[in-house]
Parts: C-alpha cells; structure tokens; sequence
C-alpha cells in the first residue's frame, strides 16, 4: 500500500461513541458548566447577576432623567443654527448691475428708461393696462 | 475558521449552547486522537471528558487567535499521554467503529472498512511517539512545526518519528494484505 493511501485512511479514521454514552459525556460536561458558572457569578471574584441587573437599571433612569430635565428647562442651551445666506443666481446679479449702473447715469428716470428697454426686449408688455395694475 | 471564533468567543461569555455545539463539532476527532494514544475506547472517553471539564473551569485559557481544533487536540493528547504513562494496556481494536462515507456500494464500504480496520490496528503497533506524531498530524491536522512545540522536541525529530511511522505502517499492512 502507497504511502498517500495510508496517510489518506488515517485521516478518515474516527472513533465514536455510542449516542446513549456521547449525551450522558455532554450532560455530565454542561452541568460541570452550569455549577461553575452559578458559582463564578455569585462567588467573589464576580458580580451576582443581580447587582448587574440593578447596575443597568439605575443607568437607564439617569439618562432617562437627564434628558427630561434637560428637554423641559427653559434655559437649555440650544445650538445656534449656523446662518445660511442664499447666494444670489447670475441673472439677479446682472439685473441687480445693469439697474445700479442705470441710476448712476440717469437717476430714477435712468432706471425707468433701463426698465423700458428690457420690456421691449423680452415682449413683456401687458397688452391691456387696468387702472388696478398700475397702481 | 470564523465559525470556530464565534463559538470560543460565545462560550468564554458564558454560552452553554457553543459548548454543546464545540462538544458535538470535536468529540469524534478527538475520540481518535486519545483512542489511537491510549489504547481502549472507554478510557479515551474519559480524557476527552476531562478536558472539558477543565475547559469549563477555564475558559478563558482557549486562545481566540489560535485553531480550536488544535488546542483540543493537544489538550486530549497531553492528559492520554500522562495517562498512558500511568498504565500499560494493549490496544484494541474490537470496539470501535470503522466510518465509511455513504452513498457508496457494499462492497466499496466493506473493502474500505476492512482497510481503516488495518490502518487502525497497524497504528496500535508503532511505537508510542511515533502514533503520537501520526495522529497529531494526520488526526488533529497540527503541523510539524506545531506538534514540535507541543511535545517539546525539535521539528527534525518529529518528521523523522513521522517518516518511520509511515514507514512502519506500509510493511505491516502490506504483509496484512498478503496474507
């Protein structure tokens, strides 16, 4: 027989017990589990459960409380919104220049005058005027 | 292995049910890591038994970074070996059962069986050291590095004790299948 062979069956090989002996083996181990975790809670070297319980509850009730009292005091300091300032599009700034530069030139009858001729160029005149519309 | 991890990092926080699972994921491996060093089924038991046992009182000793398969492995096969030393017994090969994948035919499972029972019974006839390294390496998968460590001898010795094992096993189970 090759060397690979034997190595190969080796490796399939594997013992086991009968399922009867293999559950009383494991119930046998997690009851060693159970006496050993009941006694490390409880024993010096750790916390009782209870305290730990206890431990988590009081912390809940502190923030639980911190936060209503903070929620409802009237002097609570709130973050100021930092103040956002809209940045003004294009054509509003060459409208808001070609008035300004109209003023300088002519006054208010300069900026009339600015106006008409925008109106001309974009066919924004009203075809009908009302009295109602023009005041 | 990420499966492995999970369950050493459940049971050292106190999970009953990773320990059951790590029972029933390893007892077979390493009812034939003690088996093949100690001879008889009942007593192999027994150490695979006490390891974790001693496992359950400290958990914190298995090593989240390291193979759980070979912690237990070497565990199981440190307490047989001490065990062994203690007694002398022949190894038996009558009670324990040869496993062959399903799924194959009669007489494939009953060739296979009677291969796996040659095997076994060739490796009850080497030496102690030399069936310790071959189930260590073939058995618990630890690498020769890894069993050098574990027994405290240097690399060159396993792989030798290795080599004349495999060596040995050939003869014996060729002169068995002669006869």
């Amino acid at each position: 027989m090759k060397p690979d062979r034997i190595e190969q069956l080796i490796r399939t090989i594997r013992v086991r017990s009968t399922p009867g002996k293999r559950q009383e083996r494991l119930d046998d181990i997690l009851a060693a589990h159970d006496r050993w975790r009941q006694s490390h809670t409880t024993s010096g070297r750790g916390f009782p459960r209870w305290v730990a319980k206890v431990a988590i509850a009081a912390s809940v009730l502190i923030v639980v409380t911190y936060q209503a009292v903070m929620y409802r005091s009237p002097d609570r300091i709130v973050p100021r919104q930092p103040q956002t300032r809209a940045v003004p599009s294009s054509a509003e700034i060459t409208t808001a220049g070609s008035l300004q530069m109209a003023f300088r030139q002519g006054g208010l009858e300069g900026v009339e005058r600015q106006l008409d001729r925008a109106f001309e160029l974009i066919g924004a005149w009203p075809t009908v005027l009302h009295e109602q519309g023009l005041l | 292995m990420i499966e492995d991890k999970i369950l050493i990092w459940r049971f050292r926080g106190g999970s009953r049910k990773a320990l059951g699972q790590i029972y029933c994921k390893y007892e077979a491996l390493l009812l034939t890591v003690a088996t093949a060093i100690l001879g008889d089924l009942a007593s192999a038991e027994d150490v695979v038994h006490d390891v974790f046992v001693t496992l359950v009182k400290s958990p914190d000793k298995v090593d989240l970074d390291g193979s759980l398969r070979h912690f237990l492995a070497v565990c199981v096969a440190n307490r047989a070996r001490d065990r062994l030393r203690a007694r002398r017994d022949i190894v038996s090969v009558d009670e324990i059962e040869f496993h062959v994948p399903e799924g194959q035919q009669p007489e494939v499972i009953a060739a296979e069986q009677e291969q796996l029972r040659l095997a076994w019974s060739g490796l009850a006839h080497l030496p102690e050291e030399q069936r310790e390294a071959v189930v260590l390496h073939l058995v618990a998968g630890l690498r020769f590095r890894q069993i050098a460590e574990t027994l405290g001898i240097s690399i060159n010795t396993v792989q030798s004790r290795y080599r004349y094992a495999v060596e040995k096993l050939r003869t014996l189970l060729d002169e068995e299948m002669r006869e």
